[in-house]
Parts: structure tokens; C-alpha cells; sequence
């Protein structure tokens, strides 16, 4: 996990140039869509960004089942970190979800099982960050943290599966952005390209993020202490 | 509003959000650093009077015996 | 053994509760004014209130077992008895089991009441449907009540419950409110719908979540 952390300046800027390429590439370099015409562009941006936001969440769980075996504080500084970053990735889908749902769809929101799923999932870490913020003692926090964290992701494919049970019933207007088959060769160059760019930018948030939660545990661990001598 | 407005709204959200978050973050590390910094000053402080105190007590009777006066 | 602790656990909080029937009369009470509330709030054309009917019955189950899983702890968290527990249950999914098992039988307890009295309300035809809509109850009741004792004893000791259990529980329990209102559904439809997938999805967060429970319950409470 200190490698993260190391790499700070290194992931920053790797990060900066991948993304000016990826949306390079995806705005200007790769061709309109046949269907969507330019409005397919956004693509670029809403899967790259849910991924990160699902990786965030695998992250989350397996911190807190190794949090929970462990019983080391840096996993639960790293679960802690994780949904922050889980947080911000899934609200920005869900916005760019409803961006791209307008022009296609006429509407701003559309019961498409995958948004639905998203934004249930949001809530989901919102909740998880709520607890941490009442939750009092640093030890009690991360154990009851972790199992929420752990139920949450376990809920995942749950939430993926009756969202689309639930729409299966009123087809109607669906992403099904991957399985299109009319997706140009380079589409799918400036979407790799965008996806790592994405993820090299969570690895660099996650390491800054980690940095911050050391120095509040340590700020923490001072305090303690001082508490203790008076 | 055309395909270009949504699509730069879009960037927009996603870009902007994404550099919100790295400034509240950096804003963030350099407020707790600066926090440790003086934190360990202010105990660094606390440390070393505290080895002085005593060493002074010892040092000036006249400032014991004053007390004890007082007391009888 | 262990089933003898489950039953420990069940037995006590049931004699509580029977004791004094403050605690599940409110919470029925509730239930249905929640459905009162609801027919209020979406009514008065009863077609309107048919085609909500099973939307209803859930949002008034879910909240009032809400209400349920947070009282369930209520004695522990308030004289500190989580102790006591342990004597009587020295494995904690044992624990978990009963409180589990102790929250289902409260909501059934509503449903009981709920469902004769929204059938009256929104004349309602339950002849095809009654055992399917014994089932969607029974399947939806055991997983929230799974999530429910789990993350009821977790937010047990903390200042903010009131607020932080419904935010944690109601969108975990999303597929379960799918389910079990689809399944309902078919059953005030006399029957008809395409029920297997709902059942199934509904047994399979069941047993998921149980598991989860039995499994993360210790660390719910304090290890």
C-alpha cells in the first residue's frame, strides 16, 4: 500500500497526460457514432468512470474483510479511502448517466437497470460514510465499517440483477453501450486508452487519499496520547 | 441544444468533478500536515519545559523555603 | 446446542414482549397508518389504489420494520445487557439467529393485520393468490429481517440509530422490495404473472443475507 503513496507525483502526472490524450482521442480522433452521432462521446467518460467506481467498491470490500482478519488499522484506512473514492465515481456516472440519457432519450432520467443499480450502490457508500462520521472510538469504527462494507458489496449482484428483472418487464431505453456492435475499431482504442487513463487517476487519488487518513490517524494517536499524560 | 452542448456538459461534470476532488484532497493533506507540524511543536515545547521546571525548583531554594515560610 | 441458544434468545425477547404488549401493538399500529397514510396520500380512486396495492403493503412493512429492528436491541442497548445475552447465547449467530428469527415473527404479526385490512380497504380479491402471497410474504419478511438484525445490533450503541438504520437498511434491501412487491403483485392478480424469477431472486438474497448475518453478527456487536 506505501508504494501507492510513493508514487504520488509520478501517478499525478502520468495520470494528467493520459487523460489529455484520452480526451483527445475521444472527442476529437474517434468518429461519431452511427446512431448517436457525437452524443456517443460521452461514452468515453460514463464507463471508464463506473468502472473506477466498482473498483472502488471491490476495494472497500476486500480492506474490510482483511481489516477484519488482521485486525491492522491500515486496511481500515484503506477501506476508508476506497469509498470516499467509491463515492465520487459513482455520483459522477450517475450525473453523466443522466447527461447522456437527454439527448438520446429526450429524458433526464431513464429506470435503466445499470444507472438504477449505480445510484442505489451510491447510496449504499454514502450510508457507509455516514457511519464513520457517528461512529466514536477509531477500533469500534473500523470493525463496524467493515461489516457494512462487506454486506454492501455483497449486495452488488443483487442490485444488478433485480434492477434488470424489474426493467426486463418495460423494455424501454437501455445503455448497452459494450455489447453494441457497431463500435469502430478506434472507438475502442480511445476507450482503452481513456479506462487506463481513469484507473492510473484512482491509483493516484488513493494514494494521496491514504496519505491524508496516515496523517489523520497519527494526528489522532498524538492527541491519545496527550490525553492520557494529563 | 445540440450533441456538442451535451457532450461539453458532460466533460465538464466529469473533469471538473474529478479536479474539485484533487484540490479538496491536496487542500485537505496540507491542512493535516500543517496541523502535525504544530502539534509537535506545541508538545516539543511541552517536553522541554517540563525537564526545566524541575531543574529550576532544584536550582533556587530561595523560592521553596518562600513557600514553607508562608505555610508555618 | 446451538439451536437450543437460538431458541434461548427467541423464547426471552418473545416473554418480553408478550409481558408487555406495548412494543408490537405500536408497531402494528403504525404499520397500518402508514397504509392509512399512504391511501391518503394516493387515493381516493380505488383503480389507482389496486394497481399501488402491493407497492403499498411493502413500504408500509418496510418502515415499520424499521422501526422493529431498532426496538429489538432496544433492553440491550439501554441497560447495557448485551452481557447478559452472552450467558444465556455464548455464540453470538446464535444470537442472531433468534433476534432474526424474533424480528420475522413481529412482522408477520403485521401482516397478519395488514393484508385483511388493505384487502377490505382497497377491495382487494385475494382468492387466486393466497398462497403465493403467503409465500412472497414469508420470503420478503426473512430477508429484511436478515439485514434488519444485523444492522440493527450494529447501529445499537451509536448516538444517531434513528437516522442511520433506515439509511443503511433501505438500500440494501432494494432487491427484496423488488421481489417481494412483483411476487405480491402476480398474487392480488389472482395468480397470474410471471412469478419463478421473483421467487427465485427473493431465495437467493434470503439466503445470502442470512448467511452474511450468521457470519459478520460478532462483529456487528463488539470483537
Amino acid at each position: 500500500m506505501e508504494w501507492i503513496e510513493r508514487r504520488g507525483q509520478v501517478l499525478g502526472t502520468a495520470a494528467l497526460g493520459l487523460l489529455m490524450v484520452g480526451g483527445y482521442l475521444g472527442l476529437v480522433w474517434a468518429p461519431p457514432d452511427v446512431n448517436q452521432h457525437d452524443v456517443m462521446r460521452i461514452m468515453y467518460l460514463h464507463v471508464p468512470i463506473a468502472w473506477d467506481g466498482e473498483l472502488a467498491f471491490g476495494v472497500v470490500f476486500v480492506a474490510s474483510i482483511m481489516y477484519l482478519w488482521k485486525r491492522d488499522l491500515k486496511w481500515d484506512r484503506l477501506a476508508a479511502a476506497a469509498a470516499e473514492l467509491g463515492v465520487l465515481f459513482t455520483a459522477l456516472t450517475v450525473a453523466l448517466g443522466s447527461i447522456w440519457a437527454r439527448p438520446v432519450w429526450g429524458v433526464w432520467w431513464t429506470w435503466d437497470p445499470k444507472l438504477t443499480a449505480t445510484a442505489v450502490l451510491f447510496i449504499i457508500y454514502v450510508g457507509y460514510l455516514m457511519l464513520r462520521l457517528v461512529a466514536e472510538d477509531p477500533v469500534r469504527r473500523a470493525r463496524q465499517a467493515a461489516v457494512v462494507g462487506i454486506v454492501g458489496f455483497l449486495d452488488v449482484p443483487l442490485i444488478h440483477l433485480s434492477s434488470q428483472l424489474w426493467r426486463g418487464l418495460h423494455q424501454g431505453a437501455t445503455f448497452r453501450v459494450l455489447q453494441d456492435p457497431t463500435l469502430d475499431d478506434r472507438m475502442q482504442v480511445a476507450l482503452i486508452v481513456n479506462l487506463v487513463a481513469f484507473t492510473v487517476l484512482f491509483a493516484f487519488f488513493l494514494g494521496q487519499r491514504l496519505s491524508l487518513g496516515r496523517l489523520e490517524q497519527r494526528r489522532d494517536e498524538i492527541l491519545w496520547e496527550e490525553a492520557q499524560r494529563v | 441544444m445540440s450533441d456538442w452542448s451535451y457532450v461539453t456538459l458532460a466533460y465538464l461534470v466529469a473533469w471538473g468533478g474529478v479536479t474539485a476532488y484533487a484540490v479538496a484532497l491536496a487542500r485537505r493533506v496540507i491542512a493535516a500536515r500543517r496541523l502535525e507540524q504544530r502539534l509537535r511543536a506545541a508538545l516539543d515545547m511541552e517536553a522541554r519545559t517540563a525537564v526545566e521546571e524541575p531543574e529550576r525548583r532544584a536550582g533556587g531554594n530561595s523560592t521553596a523555603s518562600g513557600w514553607t515560610a508562608e505555610g508555618e | 446446542m446451538w439451536a437450543d441458544q437460538v431458541w434461548a434468545v427467541l423464547r426471552k425477547d418473545v416473554l418480553l414482549e408478550a409481558r408487555s404488549r406495548a412494543n408490537v401493538n405500536a408497531i402494528v399500529f403504525f404499520a397500518g397508518l402508514v397504509l392509512l397514510v399512504f391511501s391518503f396520500a394516493l387515493g381516493p380512486n380505488r383503480a389507482h389504489l389496486q394497481t399501488a396495492a402491493a407497492g403499498i403493503l411493502w413500504l408500509a412493512l418496510i418502515f415499520s420494520g424499521v422501526l422493529a429492528f431498532g426496538r429489538i436491541y432496544q433492553i440491550e442497548a439501554e441497560n447495557g445487557a448485551f452481557e447478559g445475552l452472552l450467558l444465556v447465547a455464548q455464540n453470538r449467530s446464535a444470537i442472531y439467529l433468534g433476534k432474526m428469527l424474533g424480528a420475522t415473527v413481529v412482522m408477520l404479526l403485521v401482516e397478519i393485520v395488514l393484508v385483511p385490512l388493505m384487502a377490505v380497504l382497497y377491495d382487494l380479491d385475494l382468492s387466486g393468490g393466497m398462497p403465493i402471497l403467503l409465500l412472497a410474504c414469508l420470503l420478503g419478511t426473512i430477508g429484511f429481517a436478515a439485514v434488519g438484525a444485523l444492522y440493527g445490533a450494529l447501529t445499537m450503541s451509536l448516538r444517531a440509530r434513528e437516522v442511520l438504520l433506515p439509511l443503511l437498511l433501505l438500500p440494501v434491501t432494494v432487491p427484496i422490495l423488488l421481489g417481494a412487491v412483483k411476487a405480491t403483485g402476480v398474487a392480488l392478480n389472482g395468480g397470474h404473472g410471471d412469478l419463478a424469477v421473483w421467487i427465485e431472486l427473493l431465495v437467493a438474497f434470503d439466503i445470502v443475507f442470512v448467511t452474511a448475518g450468521l457470519l459478520t453478527f460478532e462483529y456487528a456487536v463488539g470483537e
